[in-house]
């Protein structure tokens, strides 16, 4: 990219990427702990993440916090908790308004807050607050309670959880309310002291910026000590696919039922990975233009939404319908129709054209975003995935018969279809 | 072409009036890659009745046809499908109906030119036979269950004919299964050829285009340049109340698992002008951050006392009213509404805190005019509310003051406010 600067400083403790462009009126740094995913720690984490971004030590209450950011011009802090393959992450965010728009060292005062709020926690006697800590607890609860009233997200869960209860795509984001009764304002604390210890740690930096003081800006306020070297890949391992898909039904009192259909990619190459499950994805399910919307929704007018998504790093395609009950059996066999297709190569060089193109202007846009461009470094660096230039290149390169190839190494493993009982 | 800037966000509109009287707003930005264009009219699910553009008699819209509208656009007598034509260039449609008004919008990287050209072409050629509508119905049926299964969409339903008795926002923007089953062709084209003739409908492109390749293609647009004015749109407002249609209500609805509520202020705004309409805008955000949001001792308290989960306010204006709401979710709802209006009244507020807010929203301002896509939608939404962008929202921002909050708050009387509480079903 030609008005972006790059440049990453590795300290050992932790990696420093810095972005230097003049695209946008925001400064925008996000701080990345990666750990190995755990399901017993998942909660853990989440409330972690929460208790620390709700007060610090020297702004102890939510009130004073927020205060404090308010008169940095609004700056936005907020924690980010999710899964990436094997590892589960904590990205504190933050973006704030470019000093030309603010006043001279709100840039600092940022990042000494952020630094606050990752370094500082509002702790006495090995025990965090009590006060936060039954406020994060009770938002915690809410947010595991809460995920029931999503049904098509529910509805996801569940499936993936049928399709292989060991495997980490399984573990939900919300946490576990087993886990949550577990926590103590001081076992949380000695999981902190172990948190900021073993996760490996990438901060990255947006904006118009200048290098040199933005290296010693954080030096000065990042003091991560312990020295880590992880080079695991965050791919999960392949694994078997039911050779005969199982099919679950779960009741529950709603019009529309919620299907979702689980499919295992059996032994996918790097190019695969990478380039042709996005094409194959654009083409039968990913788009208001693809099969699954053309032939499905539009030919049958039995669906208001039918889409699919490739879960690259879990060896995964998902598909998810909302669907009036009665129409289960022929649903599940246009969606087998569809994807016999794509494995018959039925579908034009006109089709394999649209999506390109489609995945490049995603790729282009993807640069008027500071956070797409952090998770586009970070991938490159984290799994190795080729550069945008290359990936420009690469994505041209898919044939008819990679897609053919790809087509036939996806197996329908789980069909779970949620509710849709309502008289 | 004239053109003005959007003071303190380094912003210049380009703005021209086409003879047929489209009104076309162009926001040109560097360093940007994609384009967003947003193609509006101003016909919405909130209006009730109007006149046919052939006739004399005033007729009653059926509700859900806006949006019914809106699926139906996208079908061509060539039987080219709209989405496929963008996806060739790896580009990305949709389209939206709100009450106010109906949006179709595209977004790219490249070929702005062809899609533009695609996009006015479509949006003017309808074609509804008795087949493809009879067809679609299933498919808005779908959707409509969809929504109707969401426990909060549930709650929201409730609220709404608990604020207003007649006015058609009562009823859900896509209708019910029983009116949209009622939808004819018939009454498609009558309400197409009123509301989408030029003159109520606008233009807006942001982002990485060229300002005189777009206006080539706007002014050579055949579709487009053939749909002339017709004549003026006679719209008749439903005789709606300025008092709440009901104040308390207590339901329980299956799926949810945490109460939660609606409470909804109602207020008459008649007789403000359009333009005026901004500044209210401004310090009704201000009040409800300075006494609900992040910083605010309510919030606090309420957190601390396991009162609430979350509590987040918004404010519409549609026609002549002004909506300010509180969606909260709660274990004791009761308590925590009545602790809400014992605040919103009684609530000192300082000139400090203010001043914090108005940073924050100046700060905010910023933020929006950085994105090419939520700049389109502000400005939208301008248009919409206030009939034109607003120029001087910094300067309007800066202008608020203690008295002016003073005034809004005796303005505003949360004693005429709808309470919707949703419990749990067992």
């Amino acid at each position: 990219m030609v008005d972006m600067k790059y440049k990453k400083i590795e300290y050992g403790s932790y990696n420093l990427h810095m972005i230097k462009t003049d695209r946008f009126k925001t400064i925008n740094v996000e701080i990345i702990l990666r750990r190995d995913v755990k399901k017993e720690e998942i909660t853990s984490t989440n409330f972690l993440a929460a208790i620390l971004s709700y007060t610090t030590k020297k702004y102890p209450t939510e009130n004073a916090l927020a205060r404090k950011m308010q008169d940095l011009y609004s700056v936005k802090i907020f924690p980010t908790c999710y899964r990436i393959g094997n590892f589960y992450n904590v990205d504190f965010n933050m973006f704030l308004l470019n000093e030309k728009y603010s006043e001279k060292k709100m840039f600092e005062e940022s990042l000494e807050l952020l630094s606050d709020i990752i370094f500082d926690p509002n702790v006495k006697d090995d025990k965090f607050d009590k006060d936060s800590f039954d406020v994060v607890k009770n938002e915690e609860k809410s947010q595991i309670e809460r995920i029931k009233e999503d049904s098509r997200k529910y509805s996801l869960i569940k499936m993936l959880q049928n399709l292989d209860n060991n495997k980490a795509f399984s573990y939900t984001e919300f946490g576990y309310m087993e886990d949550l009764l577990k926590i103590t304002p001081s076992n949380i604390y000695e999981f902190y002291k172990k948190f900021i210890n073993d996760s490996v740690i990438d901060i990255f930096i947006v904006g118009d910026i200048d290098f040199d003081e933005t290296e010693r800006l954080i030096k000065d306020k990042f003091k991560f000590r312990v020295y880590k070297n992880d080079k695991k890949s965050p791919i999960l391992e392949n694994f078997e696919y039911r050779k005969k898909p199982q099919i679950i039904f779960e009741e529950d009192n709603t019009n529309q039922a919620k299907l979702s259909i689980g499919c295992v990619i059996d032994r996918m190459t790097k190019f695969e990975r990478e380039y042709v499950l996005n094409i194959y994805n654009l083409i039968l399910g990913g788009t208001a233009d693809s099969k699954f919307f053309k032939n499905i929704r539009e030919k049958f007018s039995i669906c208001y939404y039918v889409s699919s998504v490739g879960n690259k790093l879990d060896n995964l395609f998902l598909i998810t319908s909302g669907i009036t009950k009665n129409n289960f059996d022929i649903m599940v066999s246009l969606i087998n129709k569809e994807m016999k297709d794509m494995e018959n190569g039925d579908f034009s060089a006109l089709d394999i054209d649209k999506a390109k193109k489609y995945y490049l202007s995603l790729l282009e846009e993807a640069q008027d975003r500071p956070s797409q461009i952090i998770s586009s470094y970070y991938a490159m660096d984290l799994w190795g995935i080729d550069s945008m230039e290359k990936r420009k290149e690469e994505i041209l390169k898919v044939t008819k018969e990679d897609i053919v190839k790809l087509a036939k190494k996806v197996h329908v493993d789980t069909i779970f279809l949620l509710g849709g009982d309502k008289k | 072409m004239i053109t003005r800037e959007i003071k303190d966000l380094e912003q210049t509109v380009h703005i021209e009036v086409l003879d047929n009287g489209l009104t076309v707003y162009l926001v040109p930005f560097k360093n940007r890659k994609n384009y967003y264009i947003e193609y509006v009219t101003k016909f919405g699910a909130s209006i009730g009745k109007f006149k046919p553009c052939d006739t004399d008699k005033f007729q009653k819209i059926s509700y859900g046809v806006a949006h019914f509208l809106e699926h139906k656009m996208f079908e061509q007598e060539s039987g080219e499908d709209p989405f496929e034509f963008f996806s060739k260039y790896g580009s990305d449609a949709n389209a939206s109906t709100g009450y106010k008004s109906t949006s179709y919008v595209v977004e790219g990287t490249n070929n702005i030119e062809e899609n533009l050209d695609y996009m006015l072409t479509y949006v003017n050629s309808p074609y509804f036979t008795d087949e493809n509508v009879e067809k679609e119905k299933n498919i808005i049926i779908e959707e409509i269950n969809m929504y109707n299964d969401e426990p909060e969409g549930k709650l929201y339903r409730e609220s709404s004919m608990a604020i207003f008795k007649n006015h058609p926002m009562r009823i859900d923007i896509g209708g019910t299964e029983k009116s949209v089953r009622n939808i004819t062709k018939e009454e498609l084209y009558s309400c197409y050829n009123t509301f989408y003739q030029p003159s109520n409908m606008f233009l807006i492109i942001g982002g990485n285009f060229s300002i005189d390749s777009v206006m080539k293609v706007i002014k050579n647009n055949k579709a487009l340049n053939s749909n002339k004015i017709k004549e003026e749109i006679t719209v008749k407002s439903v005789k709606e109340p300025n008092e709440v249609n009901v104040k308390f209500k207590e339901i329980s609805i299956e799926g949810m698992v945490i109460p939660k509520f609606i409470l909804t202020i109602k207020k008459s705004i008649k007789g403000l002008e359009k333009k005026d309409r901004y500044e209210l805008s401004v310090l009704v955000s201000l009040l409800y951050n300075i006494l609900f949001g992040s910083a605010s001792t309510f919030r606090e308290q309420a957190l601390k006392q396991g009162m609430m989960s979350f509590l987040s306010p918004s404010k519409v204006i549609v026609d002549d009213f002004l909506l300010i709401e509180f969606l909260a979710e709660s274990r004791s709802p009761k308590e925590l509404s009545e602790k809400l209006i014992e605040c919103f009244k009684n609530k000192e507020i300082t000139e400090e805190e203010i001043e914090r807010h108005k940073k924050c929203y100046i700060s905010n301002l910023v933020l929006t005019s950085d994105r090419v896509v939520s700049t389109v939608s502000s400005l939208v939404d301008n248009i919409i509310d206030y009939d034109d962008i607003v120029y001087n929202k910094i300067d309007i921002v800066r202008s608020i003051n203690l008295d002016k909050m003073n005034r809004l708050r005796e303005f505003i009387d949360i004693d005429n406010s709808s309470l919707v509480i949703a419990n749990c079903k067992e």
